[in-house]
């Protein structure tokens, strides 16, 4: 798809209802080399995701279940970047957050990192990055689902 | 029980796929043309025909009937360069709207415009190759089924798999 910025946030926007007037921030070039998995795990050169099969352009960490479940995702984040499950998205100073989205309750769909108390960050799919709030991604349908858990870790340097 | 005589299907590169079709549905032991294996075919003489092949895979117990080794049925479709590059065009635009907010590679490699993209066989490469330079995204797949080569090495980035199939591309003048 060839769109210019204000066609892409209209897609955006029919595909994800609670971006309509959210102020999000688009922050990125459109890129298929990384998705939201790889972002929130702060690369940007390679797609994430649990396959079969040697894909080249393709990662997932060697230790980690070969699945795209919830849990097999939460075991993945922390075998490869230390974080651990919590229970609540708030913005704490001392720590790092992602999240994970499901439609289902049982397979990840998406995933966005915190950026502040208001915004969250994420790739969408072989598109923009995008600053949200953590619900604007949220929804039936193409829209993400919702949030099906919350980690953290230990925030390397603060300020 | 009348059974395919699969010499009669082992040389039919010029039949159209329909012929064989109806002619397939005369048989009792010939797999569904669904459960085929569609593999790619050589060029012959310098042409790059728009081919399939397809492989009957053989269930064991089939064997005697059919052929002692996998039975090959192809046929060939001829279309013109235009039309080719419109169902190339049709099938990328398909895939990429269907796929663009997906962060599933399994979802986008299985979606059914990428195997159509790859089921228009070896004529497209060049195509592919002009898309991954002008849109880089991971045609990865598709090229090695299509030339069953594999230019990038493990461990590399998409950047580096992207350069590495355009080098590809120049080399053998596939690329513009």
């Amino acid at each position: 798809m060839y769109l210019s910025e204000s066609e892409l946030r209209s897609h955006y926007e029919s595909i994800f209802p609670n971006l309509q007037g959210s102020q999000y921030i688009i922050k990125s070039p459109l890129d298929a080399g990384y998705n939201c998995i790889a972002w929130a795990a702060d690369d940007d050169n390679l797609w994430w995701w649990p396959t079969d099969h040697y894909t080249p352009g393709v990662y997932w960490p060697a230790k980690a279940p070969r699945d795209a479940s919830l849990d097999s995702f939460v075991a993945m984040y922390s075998i490869c970047c230390e974080y651990e499950e919590c229970n609540n998205p708030d913005y704490e100073l001392e720590f790092e957050k992602i999240a994970l989205y499901s439609r289902d309750g049982k397979t990840v769909t998406h995933a966005a990192k915190q950026v502040n108390e208001k915004y969250w960050w994420s790739k969408l799919g072989k598109g923009n990055d995008i600053w949200h709030t953590l619900d604007a991604l949220s929804g039936p349908n193409e829209a993400y689902g919702k949030v099906g858990k919350i980690m953290r870790r230990r925030r390397r340097s603060v300020g | 029980m009348k059974t395919l005589p699969a010499e009669k299907f082992r040389h039919t590169s010029h039949s159209k796929l329909s012929e064989l079709l109806s002619a397939f549905e005369d048989y009792d032991t010939v797999p569904s043309p669904s459960d085929w294996i569609k593999d790619d075919v050589p060029s012959q003489g310098g042409q790059q025909p728009f081919f399939f092949r397809f492989h009957l895979p053989v269930e064991p117990e089939s064997q005697g009937n059919l052929h002692d080794e996998t039975v090959e049925a192809v046929s060939q479709f001829q279309c013109t360069e235009t039309e080719l590059e419109q169902r190339f065009n049709d099938f990328v635009e398909k895939w990429h709207k269907d796929t663009f907010l997906e962060a599933s590679i399994t979802a986008a490699l299985t979606h059914p415009a990428y195997y159509g993209i790859i089921g228009l066989g070896e004529r497209v490469i060049p195509l592919i190759l002009h898309e991954l330079e002008q849109r880089p995204d991971h045609w990865f797949v598709a090229l090695t089924a299509l030339t069953q080569e594999d230019p990038s090495n493990p461990g590399d980035g998409f950047d580096a798999a992207v350069q590495a199939w355009l080098q590809w591309g120049r080399e053998r003048n596939l690329l513009k």
